[in-house]
């Protein structure tokens, strides 16, 4: 890339600089082609205790119940939903509270549950505990989770299966939780 | 920078100047290796994430302190520079993860103790960024959180696409 010392004629140095430009615009181009800006992703952001935690809160809350067992106060109601998957991971079924419902109908569902919840007790549904078949694929929890959060439920905890599912590796379909 | 070509004693001046325009050329260009360098490291990790309507977009301001766990299509864990094998139950790569999160949570810890806060009450302020592959099983997903739960961390944010990608 070192520049020659001796005398050019106006026109040499034209021809190598018209070279070089030809380099940068086809590079340019290049770039400018095959330029693919990254996507934004999204979130859910969810806070859970951590075990020792929780462990605490549980018994706290345990205490509480056995002391004070008339005591009005705003309790963080939750509920379960489970998820069975189909024979390719796919959602076969999903029971809200143990009734079976429609995964296009859960958003709807939680909301008339946490409606429900509220009328008769006047506590808040803020929590969903999600009991998924081990093979149910990821795609498909993150719909439920969203549905979770189109009815306001932003307090997700994930639960494991019970023994009977976990143990059905063999790829076959898994009977949704009870 | 820009230098003026005269051809001649006489003041004449070329027929055009194109130092200015080679400046911002090259400028464009560095603008674009600098992009694809980066676009590169998240291609690489290979992840297609679900897609989610009512998932919140972060703004620069928003992104907190954290660590990332990346989990591809296969059930592989990538990220501080190794790629462990989850995919089985029993596979060797859970042993090696548990561990390189036992020890990330007790770093924080330890840097949150000297902050003077206690991590005990108020749980670790990192947040652990997931960003799991649409077609990972949901057991591998389980386990990961309970393992970055068991390690201190209690902040996720599981990340997700605006539209689904090819």
């Amino acid at each position: 890339m070192g520049r020659r010392s001796t005398r050019e004629t106006p026109e040499e140095a034209e021809s190598k600089l018209t070279s070089m430009l030809d380099l940068i615009f086809n590079i340019l181009a290049y770039f400018v082609v095959t330029f693919n800006p990254p996507k934004p992703e999204k979130n859910f952001d969810i806070a859970l205790p951590p075990p020792q935690i929780e462990k605490q809160e549980q018994q706290t809350k345990s205490e509480k119940e056995v002391s004070l067992p008339d005591e009005e106060e705003e309790i963080l109601e939750d509920v379960t939903i489970a998820l069975g998957a189909g024979p390719n991971g796919s959602l076969a079924s999903v029971r809200l509270e143990g009734r079976q419902i429609q995964a296009s109908q859960l958003s709807s569902q939680l909301q008339l549950t946490a409606g429900a919840i509220g009328g008769a007790t006047g506590d808040r549904l803020e929590a969903a505990t999600i009991v998924a078949s081990p093979k149910l694929k990821y795609r498909y929890l993150i719909e439920v989770i969203d549905s979770c959060y189109k009815a306001g439920i932003k307090k997700i905890f994930f639960a494991e299966a019970p023994s009977a599912l976990s143990g059905g590796a063999g790829g076959g379909a898994d009977a949704p939780p009870p | 920078m820009a230098r003026r070509s005269k051809v001649g004693g006489g003041g004449k001046e070329s027929e055009a100047d194109l130092t200015p325009l080679i400046d911002v050329c090259f400028q464009l260009i560095t603008f674009f290796v600098m992009l694809m360098t980066l676009a590169k490291d998240e291609a690489a990790q290979k992840i297609k994430l679900p897609v989610a309507a009512s998932a919140q977009v972060l703004t620069d301001d928003q992104i907190p302190d954290s660590i990332n766990v990346n989990v591809d299509s296969r059930g592989h864990l990538l990220g501080w520079g190794l790629d462990l094998d989850l995919s089985k139950s029993d596979a060797k790569g859970w042993t090696e993860f548990g561990k390189l999160i036992r020890k990330e949570g007790l770093l924080q810890k330890e840097s949150q103790k000297a902050r003077g806060v206690d991590w005990k009450k108020e749980g670790l302020s990192t947040t652990v960024i997931v960003r799991v592959d649409r077609e990972v099983e949901y057991e591998i997903f389980r386990r990961v959180m309970d393992m970055c739960r068991a390690a201190g961390f209690s902040k996720f944010q599981l990340k997700a696409a605006e539209e689904e990608e090819a």
